[in-house]
């Protein structure tokens, strides 16, 4: 389908099985019973969040292709090792497969919309067609929207064998939030397709002409990249990407994206000063941007993303461009062009890492994070063909 | 936004311990007693349990299906086909594109736990690993489909638990109303399985005996299996259909990942937007098929969750559980399924088994009333509730 109007304003994930921290967003006597899947799903959706400036979705769509495999596990063996006896049910709680939505709900007290799908290698463009038809029917304007699975011991040791037809998902952590109004920067979704059987791929390619297309069976941190700008560094891009995925199975998708932007003619702050000695930059607001008139009328908010550009542009005048990795940042605040003098200070915490803190006019902190400075391999190729 | 176009339903079939068809299934409602009893399929501590489990052996029912392997070590897909393929046959259109929307949560996992201990504990591999890939929802959506006549063109897995049939169904009339298929096949699989009948247990909310939802007693659930489709388009039938999906709502109760909040907050919010969808009011309903479980914590706010949508009497309401089980996955399928007979044979099933309080619990089976409007709920773990809105056409 071709959505009317629906965009991707902002995404944050990870693609491999680190457990970051979810202190200060969920009770610690709470996320003891977490499993590694849900406190990844949780921290980055809270950055999808805070990123895009929604704090309250309509609804929340997850996709799943094997569940919550851990606690699966954790059950199965209880069930064989104590035959029955004496089972825990936290581990069942937790392996339905539409804990991570549920969870999420409850966190962020939302009570719209809410589902998860579970299809294999296309869980992700299932979910996205369920948003897609869910905010055209206008039953929601905004929505996080993420993939969430876990390559557990198990998965492991079963791929090897696996059935031909099927697909094998890694590590995945996607969490993106989805509007049907535009947003400097978003990127918007023009065509989504998910099927069974012999597709019209090539026919959709030929119609749709992006300038660059992406196979592959998991294309989720692609996505992730060319919403962030960071896929692809040809400056004549990004226009339109077409994402093809063609499993085994028969199963298929393809999903097209155009990434907005914002016109270098509208700048919304300037660089008035940098102290390479004591690593911080001195931040001017431009009230009179376009940008403010639009995010939001009568309430100007300086979007997340653009906050998060600000500071990688900061700390690539100290570090280098490119080699700058924001790693975390919590919004403590929101930033508005009434207080328009923003200080962005990086203070060293370890080799190639440093805490980074954005404060306002009126010395309150509206920003913390971490930034990686870690200078960068030679890029890799993609499974990339235009 | 532009008037939406009307979602026929144009077929239907139905697996469960109540029957093996809708004629069936009808009958076994009209008599009006509960079918649930101790499982004979399934390899479990928990024998005394009642279910409702189709009585059937994997192996009679690949023969009467013509089916062979995978397909055939996979319970839920093999109820599945059954269910689906009386739906496609039954329905009196259903060209163009199609989309076969299958809700489950089980998915293999009776396959998965007898091969699990072999494979991943004695990491010997003597058993077959290859059983291993067939664990995931989206293959048994994906083995169903390939058995079905005609192909479908997409494959969709809703997986919120017991609301997932309820899901398959409301997605299908979304997808229909877009425009992104011509014909959808939708509800739910699901198998009975040590797995979830032991996590169940350990949540002390399966009933010793029959269960008895809306009995003032009332102690738990009795687990069921089963599968239901039903083939819903927007293009007019030449014959008239079974019924038209006016309304469908879903909602998150936001409270806990396993029990309903004591104000229904998700329960209310489903059925206030079917309700809204349809242009109907509580008032219009003329009968309700209660999700019912039988726990003393859904039944009651479930019955709160109505009173806080109308300022008069409930509608007739009644449970359907004590023939069919708890079919989670499949329950949102079946007991829509089982609203359509209700609609059609102007007839309510009764409450069996519970003793009478309420004059609007319907206990035993009535017949010769028109029934116009029938919702259906659906409440899911996570709280993940759906209702539906069925009418007479």
């Amino acid at each position: 389908m071709k959505p009317q109007s629906l965009y991707i304003l902002s995404a944050s994930g990870q693609w491999d099985n680190a457990v970051p921290s979810v202190r200060g967003i969920v009770a610690p006597a709470q996320s003891r019973r977490m499993g590694a899947l849900l406190k990844r799903a949780i921290h980055h959706s809270m950055q999808a969040l805070a990123t895009s400036g929604i704090g309250d979705p309509d609804g929340i769509i997850t996709a799943t292709a094997r569940g919550s495999m851990a606690d699966t596990e954790r059950f199965l063996t209880q069930l064989h090792l104590q035959q029955e006896e004496g089972l825990q049910p936290t581990p069942f709680m937790h392996s339905t497969h539409n804990t991570v939505s549920s969870q999420l709900a409850i966190l962020l007290g939302c009570h719209g919309y809410n589902a998860t799908w579970s299809d294999e290698g296309t869980s992700l463009a299932t979910a996205l067609l369920d948003a897609a038809s869910l905010v055209d029917s206008g039953e929601a304007d905004t929505l996080l929207v993420g993939q969430h699975d876990e390559f557990t011991p198990w998965t492991r040791l079963a791929a090897p064998h696996a059935d031909a037809d099927s697909d094998i998902t890694p590590d995945i952590t996607l969490a993106m939030v989805l509007s049907s109004r535009p947003a400097p920067g978003a990127t918007r979704i023009l065509r989504i397709d998910v099927g069974y059987g012999p597709d019209g791929i090539d026919g959709m390619l030929q119609e749709d002409a992006p300038s660059r297309i992406y196979k592959g069976h998991d294309l989720s941190a692609q996505m992730e990249r060319y919403i962030n700008g960071t896929l692809d560094t040809d400056p004549a891009l990004p226009a339109t990407a077409a994402f093809v995925s063609r499993h085994p199975s028969g199963r298929y998708s393809y999903l097209l994206l155009s990434r907005q932007v914002p016109k270098p003619a509208m700048p919304v702050y300037e660089v008035t000063g940098v102290d390479t000695v004591n690593a911080g930059c001195a931040i001017r607001l431009d009230a009179d941007s376009e940008l403010f008139k639009v995010h939001f009328p009568g309430n100007p908010i300086l979007p997340g993303a653009m906050l998060l550009q600000t500071i990688s542009h900061c700390a690539g005048l100290q570090w280098g461009a490119g080699d700058v990795k924001v790693k975390t940042l919590r919004f403590l605040q929101p930033v508005t062009p009434a207080h328009p003098y923003l200080t962005i200070a990086f203070q060293s915490a370890g080799p190639h890492d440093h805490r980074v803190t954005v404060s306002d006019c009126r010395g309150a902190v509206v920003a913390k994070g971490r930034i990686d400075t870690t200078p960068l391999p030679q890029p890799c190729s993609d499974s990339t063909q235009s | 936004m532009s008037r939406r176009p009307p979602i026929y339903v144009t077929g239907m079939g139905i697996v469960s311990s109540a029957g093996h068809d809708p004629a069936s299934t009808l009958e076994a409602l009209m008599r009006g007693r509960p079918l649930t009893a101790p499982s004979r399929h399934v390899e479990t501590r928990l024998k005394t349990l009642p279910v409702g489990e189709v009585d059937m052996d994997n192996a009679t029912m690949a023969r009467l299906l013509g089916v062979e392997s995978p397909v055939t070590h996979l319970r839920t897909a093999l109820l599945g086909l059954w269910a689906a393929r009386q739906a496609v046959d039954s329905a009196s259109d259903s060209r163009g594109r199609t989309a076969f929307i299958n809700g489950t949560t089980v998915g293999g996992m009776d396959n998965t736990e007898r091969h699990f201990p072999v494979i991943y504990l004695d990491s010997t591999l003597a058993g077959d690993p290859r059983q291993m890939s067939y664990n995931d929802c989206g293959v048994v959506t994906r083995l169903i489909a390939r058995h079905l006549d005609h192909k479908p063109h997409m494959l969709m897995t809703p997986s919120t638990a017991c609301s997932s049939g309820a899901n398959a169904i409301a997605t299908g009339a979304r997808l229909l109303q877009a425009g992104v298929v011509d014909t959808v096949v939708a509800g739910g699989a699901e198998a009975l399985s040590r797995y979830h009948l032991n996590g169940f247990e350990t949540l002390r909310i399966l009933d010793r005996g029959t269960c008895r939802p809306f009995a003032a007693d009332r102690a738990g659930i009795n687990l069921g299996e089963g599968a239901a489709y039903l083939v819903m388009t927007t293009r007019r039938p030449s014959t008239r259909p079974l019924a038209v999906l006016e309304g469908w709502g879903n909602a998150c109760d936001a409270y806990h990942q396993t029990a309903t909040s004591a104000e229904a907050e998700g329960p209310v919010r489903a059925i206030r937007r079917a309700l809204d969808m349809a242009g109907l009011t509580l008032d219009d309903i003329s009968y309700i098929n209660m999700h019912g479980t039988g726990t003393p914590l859904n039944d009651s706010s479930e019955l709160t969750a109505l009173s806080r949508l109308t300022t008069g009497t409930l509608p007739p309401y009644s449970s359907t559980k004590m023939y069919t089980g708890h079919t989670t996955s499949a329950a949102g399928a079946i007991e829509a399924v089982i609203s359509i007979l209700a609609l059609n044979h102007d007839m309510m099933p009764g409450n069996a088994g519970t003793p009478g309080g309420d004059t609007q619990l319907v206990t035993r089976p009535v017949t010769g009333v028109r029934l116009n409007h029938v919702l259906s709920n659906s409440f899911g773990f996570g709280g993940n509730d759906t209702a539906l809105v069925f009418s007479r056409q």
